[in-house]
């Protein structure tokens, strides 16, 4: 990943590019993979229901 | 004020959109159409019995286009922006703006419901995340919270004016949804009647009903959605604009023209005149006017004169016109012929004789003509025969023999005599759940054989007997099957033996079936 112009030389546009960003990105795509799981299974309740 | 502004800004939006054409809209469609696929195959295989064991995938792969979408919906947001406020477009690498966009849109997911419950946070929170997805658009070093901070503003400010914009447009969306629905509805109505095929969708059950209103919905979204975007990145570009002044520059780029003009005319006058001058004028105007610093004065125009549309409209008519000159010409040929023909042995007016041969071969091409009208007529009238049932000894043909517990074995691939000598033998040996479902069988084999039931695997009884009710004059058997399959389900999955006096209803049923069927 490449980091934000200015923030390149910091330490922390350097930990946000490499560690922050992904970590967060994993966790949005776990959290959205939970949401439609979950719209998932709403949906198969309706249907038994 | 605010509703007129509104208004304004929708109306823009749309020609803006309209001016940006196929290239910005495909790139739309690239990201949302695989997660409308992916949404619409979740919705399916939930309706299906083993639909838990798909769960999983099916939520894999919506996350996985919802993430596409994302992307790609902040890239077309990016290409709207870049055509209002040409150079702001910062080139980001794709990870990094994947990343971010999962990350805001994925708050989305969480929030929206409750905004939507609420109603009243509703376009503000859209408007909060759609301008998310214009973000990273400068390089900073706190990205993700200045990101919410500018879109919490962009969503904010002027809200009467946002909400006005989101009804109008939601409106839009429901009359594009009753649209796309009618065309649903419609569609194998008209295959079934130019057909004669009736299909799941022409029949219109409870499970295609649902289908049907999850097709109209995301239809209406993939068509009303690019909209919004460029609504929501118009909004933020105005809001900019009052701080970095792009729109002025916009309006200044546009009269920046006149003194230029002015100049051009000018700049030489000394050294040619007259029609020199004009045309020296014409051809400095268009050199100028082709140069990349004012390549903003074609796109102008293009954007309200020739868009996609219009070309499309173009080639369209020029095509009708190339086939309304040939059916033009081949009509004036076939009259002429017909009158060269019509002429027969007489003389010609013009004085050209007519051919003896050309009068025959109208004659004869007349008398064909009529016999296949009146064919056509006599068979359009005579009764629609019904096709033969299919024959019992073909379907008992692959010799399947007879069991009752098998239940892979289709009804009709035995003779209904078979099941029901099979059922009198259950009976005499007091095996009445083993009777009932002969009894069944019997019914179904019999039904298929007479071409009033297709016979297949996966359907259920109900399906059956809906089935049968829609045959003409089937109310005594429709009656007398559904008597006949509730003592069966009672015998069968109830895991019980029938009393005397319920045999005896069975019995009857299933004569009174064979009667009147």
């Amino acid at each position: 990943l490449e980091a934000p112009a200015e923030a390149r030389a910091s330490g922390i546009g350097k930990f946000f590019a490499k560690v922050l960003l992904p970590v967060l990105g994993a966790g949005a795509f776990l959290g959205a993979w939970f949401v439609f799981y979950l719209i998932g299974q709403w949906l198969l309740r309706s249907k038994s229901g | 004020m605010n509703r007129n502004r509104s208004i304004e800004l929708l109306e823009e939006s749309l020609q803006i959109l309209r001016g940006a054409g196929a290239p910005v809209l495909l790139q739309y469609w690239t990201g949302s159409v695989p997660f409308a696929i992916a949404l619409l195959l979740l919705l399916h295989d939930a309706a299906l019995s083993w639909g838990a064991a798909l769960l999983l995938r099916d939520s894999l792969a919506c996350t996985v286009a919802f993430v596409w979408l994302s992307y790609w919906k902040s890239r077309t947001s990016r290409s709207l922006f870049a055509l209002l406020a040409p150079g702001s477009d910062v080139p980001v690498a794709w990870p990094q703006r994947a990343l971010l966009q999962t990350i805001f849109q994925t708050l989305k997911l969480f929030v929206m419901p409750l905004a939507a419950a609420s109603i009243l946070a509703w376009p503000a929170a859209s408007a909060f995340f759609r301008t998310l997805a214009l973000e990273p658009p400068f390089p900073e070093v706190r990205p993700i919270r200045n990101a919410f901070g500018r879109a919490f503003t962009a969503a904010t400010q002027r809200y009467s004016e946002n909400v006005v914009a989101f009804l109008a447009v939601a409106a839009l969306t429901v009359i594009t949804c009753l649209n796309v629905l009618v065309a649903l509805f419609l569609l194998p109505g008209l295959w079934k009647m130019l057909t004669g095929y009736e299909t799941d969708w022409s029949r219109l059950e409870d499970p295609t009903l649902f289908g049907l209103l999850a097709v109209a919905g995301v239809a209406g979204w993939l068509l009303i959605d690019p909209w919004i975007q460029t609504y929501c990145v118009l909004r933020v570009f105005y809001q900019n604009a009052r701080t970095d002044g792009r729109d002025l520059l916009r309006e200044i780029a546009r009269l920046a023209v006149v003194p230029l003009l002015c100049f051009l005319a000018l700049a030489s006058p000394g050294r040619v005149t007259g029609e020199a001058t004009q045309a020296l004028l014409n051809r400095s105007i268009d050199r100028v006017s082709k140069s990349p610093d004012y390549g903003w004065l074609r796109p102008q125009e293009s954007k309200t004169d020739k868009g996609f549309l219009a070309d499309l409209a173009q080639k369209v008519n020029a095509g009708v016109k190339v086939i309304e000159t040939r059916i033009e010409t081949w009509g004036r040929t076939f009259t002429n012929w017909l009158r060269r023909g019509s002429r027969g042995n007489q003389p010609a007016e013009n004085g050209t004789s007519p051919s003896p041969a050309h009068a025959r071969q109208l004659r004869w091409i007349l008398i064909i003509l009529a016999i296949l009208i009146c064919g056509a007529i006599i068979a359009l009238f005579l009764p629609a025969r019904k096709a033969p049932p299919p024959n019992p000894d073909s379907a008992a043909g692959t010799a399947v023999a007879a069991d009752v517990l098998n239940e892979q074995i289709l009804p009709s691939d035995v003779k209904h005599e078979e099941w029901l000598r099979l059922a009198l033998e259950y009976l005499a040996n007091n095996q009445t759940r083993l009777a009932a479902r002969a009894f069944y069988l019997a019914n179904l084999s019999y039904l298929g054989s007479q071409g009033m039931l297709s016979l297949s695997l996966t359907k259920t009884n109900k399906v059956y007997e809906r089935e049968l009710a829609r045959q003409p004059k089937s109310s005594e058997s429709s009656t007398a099957f559904i008597t006949c399959n509730r003592l069966y389900e009672r015998a069968w999955f109830g895991m019980r033996e029938l009393a005397a006096e319920q045999i005896e209803l069975l019995k009857g049923a299933a004569d009174q079936l064979r009667h009147h069927a």
